[in-house]
């Protein structure tokens, strides 16, 4: 045997530099004892090549290499012994395997022997000279002989690994052994070669804790192939599976109480055997992962295991058995598991909750009880936590993705409702949350254009998302809120209106009763938003409502359709009132003209009347700035002449207030280009009514004409408004302004007030084009 | 070079969204000016508007509480001019003869108005006056049955060749008239 050197650290080498030096030391030893090996074993030296073959493995005795070292010498003396063993089963040595079994048993160290004894002991099998089992027998019992954890651990794996296609199997011999014989030879190897895994943790001194741990991390596939090995053997179906292999290797599992060891073992046995095992054996499983240490993350284990069972149970529907209820035997275990770990961190029970649903929503999608469950456990826990602890940003990240799958799933906010538990859940939340959840359930509606048709649907939805509805307690100070944020917010909610429909009329006006319950407890700052939706629908309520009765697909008597009529304008005209009483005058203003428009319409007279005066006090009480004025008296005139009214006192009445109204405003030319309009009040001929008085036409233009000519520096553009006034007149050939009126005003526009430069210039310019193009009788321009 | 004419959305008082229909038509690539008649009225949508193009003009509808849009505008695009304006100051609301009033006192080839959300696309006086109607379909006092459209403008030289877009049962229908500039 050659001499080992002894080696030689010199004070200043880091411990870096140390390992490599031994290591590099001890390879360099293995190469020549291999090289030498060799060249034996060329010559036909088989007990020399037996001696060197020893030397390689005196270096794996070694306590100087760190596991990660100890690894790669490892690998460059297993080289040489796989090279050892194809010649021991190819070359014709002429030795019985039986006398070479002998032979290597007198190796004077355990470690050497051992593996020289696995070497042969593997060819033995393989040239058939012994029964399997009984080699494997003798290979395993011996290998007790070493206990140190990194020696023992690689002593092992080498074993596994020269044996690994000679284990018998389903197609084998009894006498040279069955599956079973398998099972128990890798599973003896797995348990121990597990408690040596374990041993090495117990070996470092506690400040080394993480070093070490990390160092058996490295070493993990040495343990988890075992299980490989098992999952690869043909015989071992799922019965076998069942009632032999997991049983076993779950004892080792929870036994060694080691997490490091628990947490490996548990992902690998999920991952190297197929899915129809874990269905099978699923509750096993689960019980076991209660078992185990309380610093295993349990969470992810079975979190993975969800993840692949759902997957395989949608791809494969046909072959889960009908009595596995998945999502069952999940939930209930998951239940349990919770409260047995009652320092479970929140975001990993979480996490759990989120798996479970996903699980349900994949393989069950159209279970909603199953889905509404989870929701129901996660609630029950989240209400005996601290709110600073369901705050965490990671916590409410899954909370809200609990509340968020159901509506990407569902695509249908209708059914999401029906999940008891869902609105509850929304209520843990702080505000901001809260808020955000009932955002995203305001946009799905509307992204998946949902129509809800029932009352009851409408409150509850309503009602979910009333943190968007109404002022909560926990909620910010306005100064602190975006505005426009607020706004667009505000204004999706109002949008949601328009998704609420039925083909009942009664039905469908109850709905917007509920809805101006709901949106008229949200203050000033929402209801600016939210109400005027109401306002127009039930507008277009009204007129469908009539159309539907003159059409007789309704029928009902006069005095039916004037309650009815009440009852509407009732809602509208309060509806208008809430917003004209937080002094919204512009809005409320033009939201009485719209209703006005809609109950001449529907023939509803009184009502006209009643809007009208409404209007016409906001006009004058709370409208002040002069441009609006202008604005909203302008839009007064365009609805009159649009109506259809037919009594005409109170229309005569309107048009009178109306040109007051005009005769003060603020500026001459805003008074008279709008007494000049007003004469269009007294030229109305429409599809729904006919109502002409020329003479009060031309008294309308003539007093614009006379207003703006008294200015004492007036705007070429007034005057060219009240000419083409004038136009419209003649083309229609009313016979309400006569033409020569028409030329005068021609006269006196190009000779007066016709300046260099007037912006109007271009509008006179066309005006008299036309007039010329017209040619009009009677004139000449 | 295309412009896109359309109004009378009134996002969220009578409606909750342009239609996905005509969105899915209204590509940013392909659009270089939006003409909006008003009557938006939630600045979502006037920021969709901007998505699809910069050059977005918009003028103030009777409803629209913006107080920045203006009450008529002129945009001079190739060798047309163009004026926006909602048309509820008009009298009587959708009146020809009214309307070829603004478009004398604007001095525009090409009046685009809004107000009626009724669809209308007509020649007078050898001017282009353009309605496109309601983008939503909106409920209106003046007209019954509305139908969402908007209008395409394609301006080549001194031609329009105009596209009306109608949505009708779920189905866009277009058509085409073309307009050239008297001059």
């Amino acid at each position: 045997m050659m001499k080992k050197n002894k080696p030689t650290v010199a004070q200043t080498l880091s411990p870096e530099e140390e390992q490599a030096k031994f290591f590099e030391e001890a390879k360099n030893n293995v190469m020549i004892q291999g090289h030498h090996m060799k060249l034996s074993l060329d010559n036909s030296k088989l007990m020399d090549a037996l001696k060197y073959a020893s030397n390689i493995i005196n270096e794996l005795r070694t306590s100087l290499l760190s596991p990660k070292s100890y690894y790669a010498l490892y690998l460059v003396a297993f080289d040489f012994l796989q090279y050892l063993n194809t010649y021991l089963y190819e070359e014709k040595h002429g030795k019985k395997m039986i006398e070479l079994y002998e032979v290597v048993q007198h190796a004077g160290n355990v470690l050497p022997r051992l593996y020289l004894l696995i070497t042969v002991g593997s060819v033995y099998i393989k040239t058939k000279q012994a029964p399997a089992k009984d080699v494997l027998k003798d290979l395993i019992e011996m290998c007790r002989g070493v206990q140190h954890p990194t020696r023992g651990l690689f002593l092992r794996h080498y074993l596994s690994e020269v044996t690994k296609d000679k284990l018998p199997d389903a197609d084998s011999s009894t006498e040279n052994g069955t599956v079973m014989d398998s099972i128990d030879f890798i599973i003896q190897n797995f348990t121990e070669t597990n408690k040596l895994w374990v041993r090495m943790q117990h070996q470092a001194p506690t400040k080394d804790r993480e070093r070490r741990e990390n160092e058996r991390l490295e070493l993990r596939l040495l343990v988890g192939k075992n299980l490989s090995r098992l999952a690869q053997l043909d015989g071992v179906d799922q019965t076998t599976y069942s009632e032999v292999v997991l049983p076993k290797v779950v004892e080792q599992i929870i036994n060694c109480k080691d997490k490091i060891a628990q947490q490996y073992l548990m992902e690998i046995l999920i991952q190297v055997f197929p899915d129809e095992f874990h269905l099978a054996t699923l509750d096993t499983i689960l019980q076991t992962c209660a078992q185990l240490q309380s610093g295993v993350d349990v969470k992810t284990i079975i979190a993975s295991l969800i993840d692949r069972l759902a997957n395989f149970a949608t791809r494969n529907a046909e072959l889960v058995p009908d009595n596995i209820k998945i999502f069952d035997i999940f939930f209930n275990n998951v239940k349990e598991i919770i409260q047995a770990r009652p320092n479970m961190e929140l975001q990993d029970i979480l996490g759990l909750h989120v798996s479970l649903l996903n699980l349900t929503l994949k393989c069950y999608p159209t279970n909603k009880d199953n889905a509404n469950e989870v929701l129901g456990l996660c609630q029950s826990i989240i209400v005996n936590k601290a709110k600073e602890d369901i705050n965490k940003p990671t916590c409410v990240k899954q909370i809200i993705q609990l509340l968020q799958i159901p509506l990407d799933v569902f695509k249908n906010i209708l059914v999401v409702l029906k999940l008891s538990n869902y609105q509850p859940l929304i209520s843990c939340l702080s505000y901001n949350n809260r808020k955000k959840v009932s955002l995203d359930i305001v946009n799905n509606t509307i992204n998946n254009s949902t129509i809800i048709e029932e009352p009851e649907a409408v409150n509850n939805l309503l009602e979910t998302i009333q943190t968007l509805i109404k002022d909560e307690q926990d909620q910010p100070d306005m100064d602190d809120i975006d505005k426009e944020d607020f706004q667009e917010e505000q204004n999706k909610v109002a949008s949601l209106i328009h998704l609420f429909d039925s083909e009942d009329p009664e039905k469908l006006f109850k709905i917007y009763i509920i809805a101006r319950g709901h949106f008229g407890k949200g203050g000033p700052h929402r209801i600016r938003h939210t109400l005027v939706p109401l306002v127009f629908c039930s507008l277009r309520f009204i007129r469908n409502f009539k159309q539907q009765v003159d059409s007789g697909v309704i029928s009902l008597d006069e005095s039916k359709w004037v309650a009815i009529g009440s009852k509407i304008f009732t809602f509208v005209s309060e509806t208008i009132k809430a917003l004209a009483d937080i002094k919204l005058a512009d809005l409320s203003f033009r939201l009485y003209l719209q209703a006005l428009q809609t109950f001449d319409h529907c023939g509803l007279v009184s009502r006209v009347k009643e809007l009208a005066i409404k209007a016409l006090l906001i006009f004058q009480e709370d409208i002040a700035d002069f441009k609006a004025q202008v604005m909203a008296l302008q839009l007064l005139i365009s609805t009159l002449n649009s109506l259809s009214i037919s009594n005409e006192e109170i229309y005569e009445s309107l048009a009178a207030q109306t040109i007051k109204q005009a005769s003060r405003l603020l500026l001459p030319q805003d008074q008279a280009k709008l007494i000049s309009t007003c004469s269009h009040l007294f030229w109305v001929d429409n599809a729904g009514r006919q109502y002409q008085n020329p003479e009060s036409v031309l008294q309308a233009l003539k007093k614009a004409l006379s207003i703006i000519s008294n200015e004492s520096s007036p705007g070429l553009g007034t005057f060219v408004d009240i000419l083409n006034e004038c136009l419209f007149y003649c083309d229609k050939e009313t016979d309400a302004v006569p033409i020569q009126f028409v030329s005068d005003l021609v006269e006196l526009i190009r000779t007066t007030h016709v300046k260099e430069a007037d912006p109007a210039l271009p509008y006179l310019q066309n005006t008299i084009k036309y007039i010329q193009s017209q040619n009009y009788k009677g004139i000449s321009i | 070079m295309f412009i896109i004419a359309i109004g009378d959305v009134h996002v969220p008082h009578r409606s909750y969204g342009i239609p996905p229909e005509f969105k899915k038509l209204l590509v940013p690539e392909k659009i270089q000016y939006i003409l909006c008649t008003g009557n938006l009225v939630s600045k979502e949508i006037y920021d969709y508007f901007k998505v699809l193009t910069s050059d977005v003009h918009v003028v103030r509808g009777d409803l629209d509480e913006n107080t920045s849009y203006p009450d008529t505008k002129i945009v001079s695009i190739g060798q047309f001019k163009f004026g926006l304006c909602h048309g509820h100051q008009i009298v009587p609301w959708g009146d020809r003869a009214s309307l070829a009033a603004l478009q004398r006192q604007l001095d525009v080839d090409v009046l685009i108005s809004g107000h009626t959300h009724v669809l209308e696309v007509f020649e007078s006086n050898g001017k282009l006056f353009v309605n496109p109607g309601s983008a939503t379909g909106a409920f209106s006092n003046i007209s019954n049955d509305v139908i969402p459209s908007f209008v395409l403008m394609d301006v080549q030289s001194n031609n329009i060749t105009v596209y009306i877009y109608k949505l009708i049962d779920g189905q866009v229908k277009v058509e085409k008239i073309d307009h050239v500039k008297q001059q």
